[in-house]
């Protein structure tokens, strides 16, 4: 039960990922793998700031929120001149700067580490100690994100992002200002991720710098893709998929030297699959073209 | 009165002179088409208009206002809408949101008001019956819910004319709207641009038919190389000695694209 809870929880924690990281991609068109780093930099604004200056774990995310945000918004903003394939490369790059940042400031984040002793929140005398009391917290909060995302992109905003992901010149030259959308956008999503990675350094109560490398923002962007962009049902798939599917092959009883391998070329062979059957993802509605 | 004014524009291509120190205006509530043989410069005038390409030297002012150094958005919402040569619709987006999503103004464009503020805004109400007017006006109302890329090409035209009116724009740069279109739609977009112009918007258009521009302009500008050779209403233009020289071997041309 308790494993279960557990398996929910990092299922919740990575749809949010998923949804926030297809507001850019899936909305904006931006394909962005900078996504774990706006979750670690969350994850480690808030534990700092819980473990070195005491602060209380719901303003730690509060302040995740504002440094993932305003990060994001400046890579957005530095990242604006290049497109496509080269705009990948860039946030590939500031992912890559980010977790060397992580592993090397040893005297802020401890270095490889880690960050140790994270606490729980309390709110109001109550303690989310218990994994099922976290999981609620987990939830509550990933219901919020979630509405909030549905609302900016059922919004005039979302619409424009959608005009912009279609072809950007018709948006421009109807007086669409793109360059500020795509930093918005960016910005939100960035946020939201920085604001699951304080919930996870409380729920985790250890981080590290190799929760937030670059496989960790590839996988993020393999739920959208397998959920499919532009729908957020496509996220919380994914992340369930994703999540679930090594968790299943344990049971398979393959050798854990086996195991890890054989996870790794199923997923491989399930992205393949779906690039060649169905290249808009389970339930997305674009195409990657 | 000039709504839009390019004095001595000049742009380069490396060593291509496509704009030639060009100076010409465009008169309030009027017809002004921008003709010439391919190759002379119009698309990229347009371009210097709608801030897509800089100016290498000169001034372009709109109501008297310098516009050149303004980025492309900044013109837009000055009051230049722009319709390009293709549609290039949103295409994933309905027909109704295409046009929508042109109407300038809307309080949820804003991220935070888009979240926290109460849907169904009387301000929405507001763009909703904007946008239904001008699907009236382009007869699409029928196919306010389909896909922009499930339309014909010529519907996509149209549908692009709707959008483009829904910025709200005074000025409207048309880059060769009736290419591509069978006679009776070219025949309707003709009649929806004079009604546009007879609502009080003043149209700078750029044609290659030379049926449609010597029905609805008022005024010609003839453009060969970068330079304006000739000027004028259509009835002095239309047998001027230098228009029959500079058009005289693709005329045939022109018309073949307008049918």
């Amino acid at each position: 039960m308790a494993y279960l809870l557990h398996l929910l929880t990092l299922i919740v924690i990575y749809s949010v990922l998923g949804a926030s990281l297809n507001l850019m991609v899936g909305y904006a068109g931006l394909l962005s793998l900078t996504h774990a780093a706006f979750y670690g930099i969350g994850a480690y604004t808030s534990a700092l700031l819980a473990t070195k200056l005491g602060w209380s774990p719901f303003i730690g995310m509060g302040a995740a929120v504002i440094v993932g945000s305003v990060v994001a918004a400046l890579a957005a903003a530095l990242f604006l001149r290049f497109r496509d394939d080269y705009f990948i490369l860039a946030t590939m790059g500031l992912q890559i700067i980010t977790h060397g940042l992580f592993h090397n400031w040893v005297s802020l984040t401890n270095g490889p580490f880690g960050i140790y002793g994270i606490p729980r929140p309390t709110l109001a005398a109550f303690p989310f100690t218990s994994n099922a009391s976290y999981f609620v917290l987990t939830l509550i909060v990933a219901v919020l994100v979630l509405w909030a995302l549905h609302r900016l992109v059922e919004s005039p905003f979302g619409r424009t992002l959608r005009a912009i992901r279609d072809d950007e010149v018709p948006a421009l030259i109807l007086g669409k200002n793109v360059g500020r959308y795509k930093v918005f956008a960016s910005a939100a999503a960035g946020g939201m991720a920085a604001l699951i990675g304080g919930l996870y350094a409380h729920y985790i109560r250890y981080i590290g710098p190799d929760s937030f490398a670059l496989g960790e923002s590839i996988f993020i962007f393999t739920i959208v893709i397998i959920g499919g962009s532009g729908n957020w049902w496509g996220s919380i798939l994914g992340a369930a998929i994703l999540i679930l599917l090594p968790e299943g092959l344990r049971f398979v009883g393959l050798p854990s030297a086996v195991a890890g391998p054989v996870q790794q070329m199923i997923f491989g062979l399930l992205l393949m699959g779906l690039m060649l059957y169905r290249p808009q993802g389970f339930v997305g509605r674009y195409r990657f073209e | 009165m000039a709504l839009l004014e390019i004095r001595d524009g000049a742009k380069d291509f490396g060593g291509l002179r496509a704009v030639n120190h060009v100076s010409f205006s465009v008169s309030d509530r009027k017809i002004t088409s921008l003709i010439g043989p391919n190759g002379a410069g119009k698309t990229t005038i347009f371009n210097l208009i709608s801030g897509l390409l800089p100016l290498d030297s000169g001034e372009i002012l709109y109501r008297g206002r310098r516009l050149d150094g303004l980025p492309p958005h900044r013109i837009a919402t000055l009051g230049i809408g722009r319709m390009l040569q293709d549609p290039r619709v949103f295409r994933h987006l309905t027909v109704l949101e295409n046009i929508l999503v042109a109407v300038p103004g809307q309080r949820g464009e804003n991220p935070l008001h888009a979240i926290f503020t109460p849907r169904g805004s009387r301000q929405d109400a507001a763009a909703l019956e904007q946008v239904r007017e001008i699907l009236r006006f382009i007869e699409m109302e029928g196919q306010a819910a389909a896909l922009a890329h499930d339309l014909s090409f010529g519907e996509q035209r149209f549908l692009s004319f709707g959008r483009v009116l829904a910025t709200g724009a005074e000025l409207l740069l048309l880059d060769e709207p009736t290419v591509g279109l069978d006679g009776a739609m070219v025949h309707r977009l003709s009649e929806l641009f004079h009604k546009t112009v007879q609502g009080g918007k003043t149209i700078l258009l750029i044609e290659h038919n030379m049926k449609v521009v010597m029905g609805i302009s008022d005024y010609l500008i003839v453009l060969v190389e970068g330079q304006v050779i000739l000027e004028g209403a259509p009835e002095a233009v239309r047998n001027h000695p230098e228009l029959l020289k500079a058009y005289l071997g693709t005329t045939h041309v022109a018309e073949r694209h307008g049918r």
